[in-house]
C-alpha cells in the first residue's frame, strides 16, 4: 500500500492572506458609510471607478507576465489598494483621476516592482502621491457637508462637469494651513461655519467609524497594536508639544488626530505588512515616524495632508530600520548585528 | 468566517514564540499493551547518533533474547541487541524508516517464539555503590541512547561533560506534539521504572538534582508520576510546564525551565545541564538494574486512520505494518506519517521497521490532514516570526533560502532554526517554510562539508607547491653560490692542480673499488 506524501507540518493555523485582506476590506465599511452620509454618494462611485480601473490594471499586467490572472485578482490586494485609495480622492473629482491614480498603483507602485510581497511603496499612496502632483486642483476641492447629491455625483464624476463652486471647498487641514499662513490665529480659523466639534464638520465622524473598523480588525488578530499606537501617539506627542507651545498657531492634538487620514493612515495604510517594518520594534520604530512625520509635513509643508508622504518616505526606510531592529537570535551573543 | 486561533505572545519565565495546539479527540492511552511478536524483526546496525558497531552474527546463526548483533570497537559506536530470541535469517539491506525509500544495513532475524535470555552483568538496586564510570559502561554496552528522536548514546552524553560538574538532570517527559502519547503512556504503564531510570541516571551523571518535565494537561502521568516519586529520592522533582509547543524542544525546556540559553554552537552539558527523553530514563533504569539491553520502545499508533488509537511497547524492528494491524488496521487512511503532525514525516509505505527514533505513527485520515490552498507571495505580515522559538525572522529566511542563498541564510542564522514548523503553521500565504528551511539546511551542511574538503585539498597542494618551490630555490642557490665561487676565483679556468688532484681521487677510488673485490 503507497501513502500520499507530504512535507510537514500536516496541520495549519488556517489564517489566510485573502482572508485577511477581506477582513480588512469588511473594516472599512463603517467608514464609508459615514463618508457617504456627509459627503454624498460619490465616495461610492471613486470607489467603484477605482476598484474596476486597479482589476482591469492587474489583470493587464498578469496577461503580459503570463500568469493567470484570476488567480492573482483573488487574493484581494488589488481591490484593497483600490478602495483606500478612493477614500483619499475628494468625492467629486471626475472619475479619470482616481482611474489614472488606480492603474497608476497597480501597474507602477505595485507589479513594476515584482507584485504583491515585493512593492517597496504603498501602492495606494504612490497613486495618491502621483495624483496630488499631477491634478493638484481635482485633489483639494471638497464637497461641503450635505451638499452633493446623487444628481451632483452623476455630473461632476462620471460626466467630469466641474462641480459649482458652491458645493466644494478646500479641507479643514487646508483650510487652517492656509488661513495661519495669511496671518490668521486658530481662533479665527476655528470660527468659520465648516468647523465641526474637533477638525472640520463631517470629518470627525468618518474618524471615528474608521477608528472602530481599526478596533475591530485589531481584535481578531488581522493587524497588530504596534503601528497604529505608534503613530497616533507620536503625531498627537508632535502635535501637544508645539500647541502648548503657541496654541494660537499650531492646532491641537485632538484636531490632528481627527482631521484628514490620520486614522485612516493608522491602522489600514501604514499597517501594509510588505512596505512597513518587520519586526515589532520595528514597526513602532517606523509608524512613529510616520506620525512625527505627518505632522512636519501638515504644518510646514505645502500639501492638504502629511500622511501620504510620511508614509513614502517611512516606505523607503523600512529596510534600514529592519535591518537595525533585528530581534537578538536565541544562543547568539548580545553584541552582534 | 471562521475565525483564526489566537496567538498569545511569549511570557516571562517562557520559551519565546511557540503555539498553542489541540489535541486530538483520541485517547491511544487508553489501550497500552505489549506488541504483539512479529513474524520477522528488521534490526537497524545504525539507532544511535554515530557509527554502526562491527556485525558479530552469521546467517543462520541462533541468537538469544538481548545477544549483542554487533560491538563497539569505539566510543562513536553503540552496539544493537537481539530483540528477541531465533535464527538470523538475513545480513543486508533492510528498509528504513525515511520518506525517500531509503534502505539501510540491518538483521533480519526470525523469532522462535522462545524469548530465551541471554545471561546479562546486571548492576542491580546497588548501583549506587558502584563509581558512575561504571554505570555509564554499562549503559554503552547495553545500547541505550536517547529514545526522544535523536538518538545520542547517553553514556558519551554524560561524558561530553568532561571535567565539568553536571548540576542538573532534566527528564523530559513533555510531548508538546498533538498525537504523540508514548511518554505518557511509558509513565503510565511504569512510572516507578522511569522513576528508578531517573534516579539511576543521577548517580551515572553525578548531578546535584533531577527535574522530570511535564505538561499540565496530561493530569493521569502527573498523578502516576507524584505517587511514584513519593518513594523516590528526594532530589527528584516533578516540573509541570504549560502545554505549549514546542515545549518538549530542548532548548525551549531548558529556557522555560531554568531560565536558561545554551550559547549556538554549544550544548547544554556544556552549561551544567544533562537532559535526556523519560523513554530514555527508563531504559537506562532497566539496563542498569536489571541488565536488560536497550531492545523495546514505546510506540504511538493512532489517527483516524487507524481502528483503535493505542500504544505499543513494540520491540525495535517491529514493522508498522504489524502495529498498525494490532492497533485493529486502517480505516480510510490518507497519510502515513512517522512522529507528530508538526514535524513528522511521510510514509510512503508501511514496510518499514521500528527504531529507536519512531516514537509515533499516525495513520492520518481526511480529520487528521488539513489540504492547503496554493501557495502565494510572502506579505512580510511578521506571523512567523512572532511565533518562532528561536526568535528567527523567517521571512527573511525564506527569502534567502528560495533562491539559494546560503550565505544571506547563514547570516540570518539558519543554523539556530529547530525545524518546529511553527512559523509553516501560521503563515497565511501557505508558504511550505519548514520544508525550504529543511531543505536550506542540508545544502548548507553539505556545501560546508564539501568546503572543509575542497579547503583541506587545497592546503595540501600549496603546502606541497611551497615545498616543490623552497627546494628549486636551494639548489639554484647552491649552483649560484658555486658559480661565484668559481668565477671570484683569481683564474676563473680550474686550475690544473686542481685537475690533477681530481684526477688522483677518481683513480684512488677505483683503486679501493677493485680491492673491495
Amino acid at each position: 500500500m503507497r501513502f500520499d506524501t507530504a512535507t510537514a507540518p500536516h496541520v495549519t493555523g488556517h489564517r489566510d492572506s485573502a482572508a485577511l485582506m477581506r477582513e480588512v476590506l469588511l473594516a472599512l465599511v463603517p467608514g464609508i458609510a459615514v463618508n457617504a452620509w456627509w459627503f454624498g454618494p460619490g465616495v461610492l462611485a471613486q470607489i467603484l471607478v477605482a476598484s474596476a480601473s486597479a482589476l482591469a490594471a492587474e489583470a493587464c499586467v498578469c496577461l503580459a507576465r503570463r500568469r493567470p490572472p484570476l488567480a492573482t485578482l483573488a487574493d484581494c490586494s488589488a481591490l484593497l489598494c483600490a478602495w483606500l485609495l478612493a477614500l483619499c480622492v475628494p468625492p467629486l473629482a471626475p472619475w479619470w483621476v482616481v482611474a489614472t491614480g488606480s492603474a497608476f498603483a497597480i501597474v507602477v507602485a505595485k507589479q513594476l516592482f515584482g507584485g504583491l510581497g515585493a512593492n517597496v511603496f504603498n501602492p495606494a499612496m504612490a497613486g495618491y502621491a502621483a495624483l496630488l502632483v499631477s491634478f493638484p486642483l481635482h485633489m483639494t476641492q471638497w464637497p461641503q457637508p450635505g451638499a452633493a447629491g446623487l444628481a451632483e455625483v452623476w455630473s461632476a464624476v462620471l460626466l467630469a462637469a466641474p462641480p459649482p463652486d458652491t458645493l466644494t471647498g478646500a479641507t479643514a487641514l487646508d483650510t487652517v494651513r492656509t488661513r495661519l499662513g495669511l496671518g490668521e490665529g486658530l481662533a479665527q480659523v476655528y470660527a468659520a461655519p465648516a468647523f465641526g466639534r474637533a477638525a472640520g464638520a463631517g470629518w470627525e465622524w468618518v474618524a471615528l467609524a474608521y477608528l472602530g473598523g481599526g478596533l475591530w480588525l485589531l481584535g481578531r488578530g488581522a493587524i497588530r497594536w504596534h503601528i497604529p499606537v505608534a503613530m497616533l501617539l507620536a503625531l498627537a506627542a508632535c502635535a501637544a508639544l508645539f500647541h502648548l507651545l503657541d496654541p494660537q498657531r499650531y492646532a491641537s492634538p485632538l484636531f490632528h488626530l481627527a482631521a484628514g487620514a490620520s486614522v485612516l493612515g493608522a491602522f489600514f495604510i501604514a499597517t501594509d505588512p510588505v512596505t512597513a517594518a518587520a519586526s515589532p520594534s520595528g514597526r513602532l520604530v517606523f509608524a512613529a515616524g510616520v506620525g512625527a512625520l505627518t505632522y512636519v509635513i501638515r504644518t510646514w509643508g505645502g500639501y492638504p495632508d502629511g500622511v501620504a508622504f510620511a508614509v513614502l518616505l517611512m516606505n523607503s526606510a523600512a529596510p534600514a530600520i529592519d535591518h537595525f531592529t533585528r530581534p537578538r537570535v536565541y544562543g547568539s551573543g548580545r553584541d552582534r548585528r | 468566517m471562521t475565525r483564526p486561533p489566537a496567538f498569545a505572545p511569549a511570557r516571562p519565565g517562557r520559551f519565546d514564540g511557540g503555539l498553542r495546539l489541540t489535541r486530538p479527540p483520541l485517547d491511544a492511552c487508553a489501550h497500552i499493551a505489549p506488541a504483539p511478536l512479529p513474524e520477522r524483526l528488521f534490526v537497524a546496525l545504525r539507532q544511535h547518533a554515530g557509527q554502526a558497531g562491527e556485525l558479530r552474527v552469521r546467517v543462520g546463526e541462533r541468537v538469544l533474547l538481548g545477544q549483542a548483533l554487533t560491538r563497539a570497537r569505539n566510543p562513536d559506536e553503540l552496539p544493537v541487541h537481539a530483540p528477541a530470541s531465533g535464527h538470523i535469517e538475513a545480513l543486508g539491506d533492510i528498509a528504513a524508516p525515511h520518506p525517500g525509500d531509503l534502505r539501510e544495513p540491518g538483521v533480519t532475524l526470525r523469532p522462535d517464539g522462545l524469548d530465551e535470555r541471554a545471561p546479562d552483568a546486571v548492576v542491580g538496586p546497588a548501583f549506587r555503590e558502584r563509581e558512575p564510570a561504571h554505570l555509564q559502561a554499562a549503559l554503552a554496552a547495553l545500547g541505550v541512547a536517547g529514545l526522544g528522536g535523536a538518538g545520542f548514546p547517553t553514556a558519551r552524553k554524560i561524558a561530553a561533560a568532561g571535567e565539568r560538574t553536571l548540576h542538573t538532570l532534566v527528564v523530559n517527559a513533555a510531548e508538546c506534539e498533538p498525537y504523540i502519547t508514548c511518554d505518557e503512556a511509558l509513565i503510565l504503564r511504569d512510572a516507578t521504572g522511569v522513576v528508578a531510570g531517573c534516579e539511576v541516571l543521577l548517580h551515572a551523571s553525578g548531578a546535584r538534582r533531577c527535574l522530570i518535565a511535564v505538561e499540565d494537561d496530561r493530569p493521569r502521568a502527573i498523578g502516576a508520576l507524584r505517587e511514584a516519586l513519593a518513594a523516590a529520592d528526594d532530589r527528584l522533582e516533578l516540573a509541570v510546564q504549560p502545554a505549549r509547543y514546542p515545549a518538549g524542544g530542548e532548548l525551549q525546556l531548558l529556557q522555560a525551565l531554568l531560565g536558561m540559553e545554551i550559547p549556538a554552537g554549544t550544548r547544554p552539558v556544556a552549561a551544567g545541564v544533562l537532559c535526556v527523553n523519560a523513554a530514555t530514563a527508563h531504559a537506562a533504569g532497566r539496563a542498569v538494574l536489571h541488565g536488560e539491553p536497550s531492545t523495546t520502545r514505546m510506540v504511538t499508533v493512532t489517527g483516524h486512520g487507524v481502528a483503535r488509537p493505542c500504544n505499543l511497547l513494540a520491540r525495535l524492528g517491529t514493522p508498522v505494518a504489524d502495529l498498525i494491524a494490532t492497533a485493529g488496521g486502517y480505516r480510510d487512511v490518507r497519510r502515513l506519517i512517522l512522529g507528530g503532525p508538526m514535524m513528522g514525516v511521510a510514509l510512503p509505505h508501511d514496510q518499514v521497521p521500528v527504531t529507536r527514533a519512531v516514537n509515533c505513527i499516525i495513520a492520518a485520515g481526511d480529520a487528521d490532514l488539513d489540504t492547503l490552498p496554493g501557495e502565494q507571495p510572502c506579505i512580510r505580515c511578521g506571523e512567523c516570526a512572532s511565533v518562532c522559538p528561536a526568535r528567527l525572522q523567517p521571512q527573511v529566511l525564506f527569502a534567502a533560502a528560495r533562491v539559494d542563498d546560503l550565505e544571506a541564510a547563514r547570516a540570518a542564522d539558519l543554523e539556530q532554526c529547530i525545524e518546529c514548523g511553527c512559523c509553516a503553521y501560521v503563515c497565511p500565504s501557505h508558504i511550505p517554510l519548514l520544508a525550504h528551511f529543511r531543505h536550506a539546511r542540508s545544502a548548507a551542511r553539505e556545501s560546508a562539508r564539501a568546503g572543509t574538503t575542497a579547503a583541506r585539498a587545497r592546503e595540501r597542494f600549496l603546502a606541497r607547491e611551497a615545498r616543490l618551490e623552497a627546494q628549486r630555490r636551494a639548489r639554484d642557490r647552491q649552483l649560484a653560490e658555486r658559480e661565484t665561487r668559481l668565477r671570484d676565483a683569481p683564474d676563473a679556468k680550474p686550475r690544473v692542480s686542481e685537475v690533477r688532484a681530481a684526477v688522483a681521487r677518481a683513480r684512488r677510488r677505483r683503486a679501493e673499488r677493485a680491492r673491495g673485490q
